[in-house]
C-alpha cells in the first residue's frame, strides 16, 4: 500500500501544490448534490465553501477528503489526480461537524490516531502529539477523554488530531457550528492565525457568511449545487455578482432597474451608475450602510423619503424608509423617529450593478 | 421525616415516596422469591444430600456430590466430568465466537437496506424462532444425513468418509449450536449497529487506518453494548444446552447439559445432578467475571 506519507519536513510542505477541482458532478439518485464545480485552491490559502443548507458544499469537502466519489470530474492536488485514492492514503485531513473523537480513547491517544495507523516511533509520536498540543494549548488534557471536554475544548483536539498529521491540505467541516457565539469569534481569530503560521492550506465549509469574512484569503459562494462567486471577501461583499450572493452576504437593498441611457429608472427615481449595466431590465444593490442621509438634496441619486420604522443596534440605527423599503444603517446619532422625512443620497460608486 | 418535597410536580415526603417504591416493587420480589431464590436454594441443600437406594434424596449432609463431580469416583480418579464441563465451556465459546462472526457481517447488511426492507430481513432472522428448538435440530439430522449435498460434498472434500452421516459429533453440535443462537448474536448487535455514528469510521479512515484498525477502532467500541448482550444471550445457555449436544452429538460429544439431564432423568441421582448444576451456575459466573473484566466500562445488562 503507497501510502503518501506527509513529510516532517515544513519546507517540504509549503512546496505542496495547488488543489483543483475540475467539472465535479456528484448525483444521489435523483438529486444532483453538484452541477459541475470547478475551483483552483491555492497552495497556503484559506479557502471557504460558503453556501446555505443543501448547497452542496459539505458534499464538495466530503469529494476532497476522499468519503465520496464523484459522479464526474476529478480533484487534483499538486497535478496528479486523487479523485479515486482512498481516504486513508490522502495526504488530507478533516476536522469533523461533530469532531468525531473517539470517545474510548484519552486525548492523547486521540492527537496520536494518524500517527499510530502510520506506525511512527513512539518517541515521535511523543513528540509530534506534544508539539501540536502545545500549539493549540491543550496540553492540560491530554489524559482526559473526549466526555470530559467542553465544545472549544473538543474542538481544538479535533484540530490538534488532524493537524498533527500535518497534512498538505486540512479540511473543516463547519467547525464551530457547536460553539456558542462570544467562543466563536475567539475561535476564528485563533484558527486564522494558526492557518497563517502554519502555511497549510485551510479549505472551510460555513454557513455563516461572518465567519467566512472573518477567516478566508478567498471565499467560494455556493448555491443548489453551483458555485456562483469566487473572491476575496472584500470582492464578494462590496461587488456581489448576483441577488443570492448580495442577500447572503450580509443585508443589501436590491432594487429592480431598467435600463435608461447610462443609468437606470427605477422604482425610487432615475438613478446614475458606475457602469452602463448589460441587461434591459436587471436590478441594482446598495448595502446599507452605503446609503448616505444628507440634509438636502443635491445632484443625482437624491431622494426624499419617509422613516418607517427603526431599530436602535447601540453602535449604529438600521432604518427601513418608504417609499421603496429601503434600508439604510446609520450613525446612532441623532435618532431617527418613524415618521421623519429625510433626503438619502446613493452614492454612484456605492450602487453594484446585479448580473440578474 | 416531615420533609417534603416535590417529586416530578407532586407535594410527597421521603418516606412516602419509599413506602411507594416498595409496594410497586412487592410483586415482582415475590415473584423472583418463589420462582428463582427459593429453588436455587433448594438446589444447593440438594447438592449437598445424598442418593438414597431408590433415588430418593436422603437429607445427610455429605461432599461425596462434589468428590464425585472433580472426578473422585467408585473406580478412583477420572477426568470425565471435568473434561464436559471443560468441553462445554468451550464449545460456548467457540459457539458466542462463531455467532459473532457471522452476526457482524448480517448485521450491517440489514442496518445498510432502506428502512422499508429492513424490517423483512430482521424478520428471516427471527423466523426460526417460529418453530421448535428439538424439530429445528431434528431438521439439522436430516440436512448432514449420507444422501444430501452436505456430507457429499465433505466427501468429496476428504473431510469426511464417504456414505457417512455428518453427524454426531463436534461439528454437527457445532452447526446446531450456532444455527441456534445466531438470532440472539444478531438481534442485539444490530440494535448497536443500526446507531452507529458513521464520522468516527469516516475519521478513522481519515487519519490513515487500515481495514482492521477501523474496525477495532471505530466500530467494535461503538458497538461493544450489542456484541455484550449478545455474548452473554448465547454464552450462557450455550453452556447449559442439552438438546442439541444429545440429538447431533450423540455419545460422542456429552455436554454438562446433557450430564445433568441423565443425572435428574435415567440416573435418578438428584443430588448429584444439583452438584453438577452448581459446578455449571460458578462456571458461568467465573466466565462473566472474566469478560466484565475484559471490558471493564462495559454494563451487562
Amino acid at each position: 500500500m503507497a501510502v503518501t506519507r506527509p513529510s516532517v519536513n515544513p519546507q517540504a510542505r509549503a512546496a505542496t501544490g495547488t488543489l483543483a477541482v475540475e467539472d465535479v458532478v456528484k448525483r444521489f439518485g435523483e438529486v444532483t448534490a453538484l452541477g459541475g464545480v470547478s475551483l483552483e485552491i491555492k497552495a497556503g490559502e484559506f479557502f471557504t465553501l460558503l453556501g446555505p443548507s443543501g448547497c452542496g458544499k459539505t458534499t464538495l469537502l466530503r469529494i476532497i477528503a476522499g468519503f465520496e466519489l464523484p459522479s464526474a470530474g476529478c480533484v487534483r492536488l499538486g497535478g496528479a489526480d486523487i479523485t479515486g485514492m482512498p481516504a486513508n492514503q490522502r495526504p488530507v485531513n478533516t476536522v469533523f461537524q461533530s469532531y468525531a473523537l473517539f470517545p474510548h480513547l484519552s486525548v492523547f491517544e486521540n492527537v496520536a490516531f494518524g500517527l499510530r495507523s502510520r506506525r511512527v516511533p513512539q518517541a515521535e509520536v511523543q513528540k509530534r502529539v506534544e508539539m501540536v498540543m502545545g500549539m493549540l494549548q491543550i496540553e492540560r488534557f491530554m489524559a482526559r477523554y473526549p466526555h470530559q471536554l467542553s465544545g472549544g475544548q473538543k474542538q481544538r483536539v479535533a484540530m490538534a488530531r488532524a493537524l498533527v498529521n500535518e497534512p498538505q491540505v486540512l479540511l473543516l467541516d463547519e467547525p464551530m457550528s457547536a460553539l456558542d457565539a462570544k467562543l466563536r469569534a475567539e475561535v476564528q481569530v485563533g484558527l486564522r492565525r494558526l492557518q497563517r503560521s502554519l502555511g497549510t492550506t485551510f479549505i472551510l465549509v460555513t454557513h455563516d457568511q461572518d465567519e467566512a469574512m472573518t477567516v478566508s484569503d478567498r471565499i467560494a459562494v455556493m448555491r443548489e449545487g453551483q458555485v456562483i462567486q469566487v473572491g476575496t471577501p472584500e470582492e464578494v461583499y462590496a461587488r456581489p455578482r448576483t441577488c443570492f450572493v448580495a442577500e447572503f452576504l450580509g443585508a443589501a437593498n436590491l432594487i429592480p432597474a431598467r435600463r435608461e441611457g447610462g443609468g437606470a429608472e427605477t422604482p425610487l427615481g432615475p438613478l446614475e451608475l458606475p457602469a452602463p449595466p448589460r441587461w434591459e431590465q436587471g436590478n441594482l444593490a446598495i448595502r446599507p450602510e452605503r446609503v448616505e442621509l444628507v440634509p438636502d438634496p443635491r445632484g443625482h441619486n437624491c431622494l426624499r423619503a419617509r422613516v418607517r420604522d427603526v431599530v436602535y443596534r447601540g453602535s449604529h440605527q438600521e432604518a427601513w424608509l418608504e417609499p421603496g423599503g429601503l434600508r439604510v444603517r446609520a450613525a446612532a446619532h441623532p435618532a431617527l423617529r418613524p415618521g421623519q422625512e429625510v433626503v438619502v443620497h446613493l452614492p454612484k460608486e456605492a450602487l453594484v450593478v446585479l448580473d440578474d | 421525616m416531615n420533609r417534603v418535597l416535590v417529586w416530578y410536580g407532586e407535594l410527597t415526603t421521603p418516606g412516602a415516596l419509599s413506602r411507594r417504591g416498595l409496594l410497586f416493587l412487592l410483586p415482582a420480589a415475590l415473584w423472583l422469591m418463589a420462582f428463582l431464590v427459593l429453588p436455587s436454594l433448594a438446589l444447593v441443600a440438594v447438592a449437598f444430600a445424598e442418593r438414597g437406594t431408590y433415588g430418593e434424596v436422603v437429607w445427610t449432609f455429605s461432599l461425596e456430590n462434589l468428590r464425585r463431580l472433580l472426578g473422585y469416583g467408585l473406580f478412583g480418579w477420572s477426568p470425565d466430568n471435568l473434561l464436559i464441563l471443560g468441553r462445554s465451556v468451550w464449545v460456548a465459546f467457540v459457539t458466542s465466537l462463531i455467532a459473532a462472526l457471522l452476526a457482524y457481517p448480517l448485521a450491517f447488511f440489514i442496518a445498510s437496506r432502506p428502512p422499508r426492507t429492513r424490517y423483512l430481513w430482521l424478520t428471516l432472522v427471527i423466523i426460526p424462532f417460529w418453530t421448535n428448538l428439538v424439530i429445528r435440530t431434528y431438521a439439522w439430522q436430516l440436512l448432514l444425513s449420507p444422501d444430501l449435498p452436505f456430507a457429499q460434498v465433505a466427501a468429496a472434500l476428504g473431510l469426511a468418509e464417504p456414505g457417512a452421516a455428518l453427524y454426531p459429533g463436534s461439528f454437527a453440535v457445532y452447526v446446531g449450536m450456532v444455527s441456534a443462537f445466531l438470532p440472539f448474536m444478531v438481534l442485539p448487535l444490530y440494535s448497536s449497529v443500526e446507531r452507529i455514528d458513521s464520522s468516527l469510521i469516516e475519521a478513522a479512515r481519515d487519519l490513515y487506518a487500515s481495514r482492521a484498525r477501523v474496525f477495532f477502532q471505530a466500530i467494535l467500541p461503538q458497538t461493544l453494548p450489542g456484541l455484550t448482550v449478545g455474548v452473554i444471550l448465547t454464552f450462557i445457555p450455550a453452556m447449559g444446552m442439552f438438546v442439541i449436544p444429545d440429538l447431533l452429538g450423540g455419545a460422542k460429544y456429552l455436554l454438562v447439559g446433557n450430564l445433568i439431564q441423565q443425572q435428574f432423568g435415567a440416573s435418578r441421582d438428584w443430588p448429584f445432578a444439583a452438584a453438577i448444576s452448581l459446578g455449571l451456575m460458578a462456571l458461568t459466573l467465573v466466565a462473566l467475571r472474566v469478560y466484565r473484566r475484559s471490558g471493564k466500562d462495559v454494563d451487562l445488562v
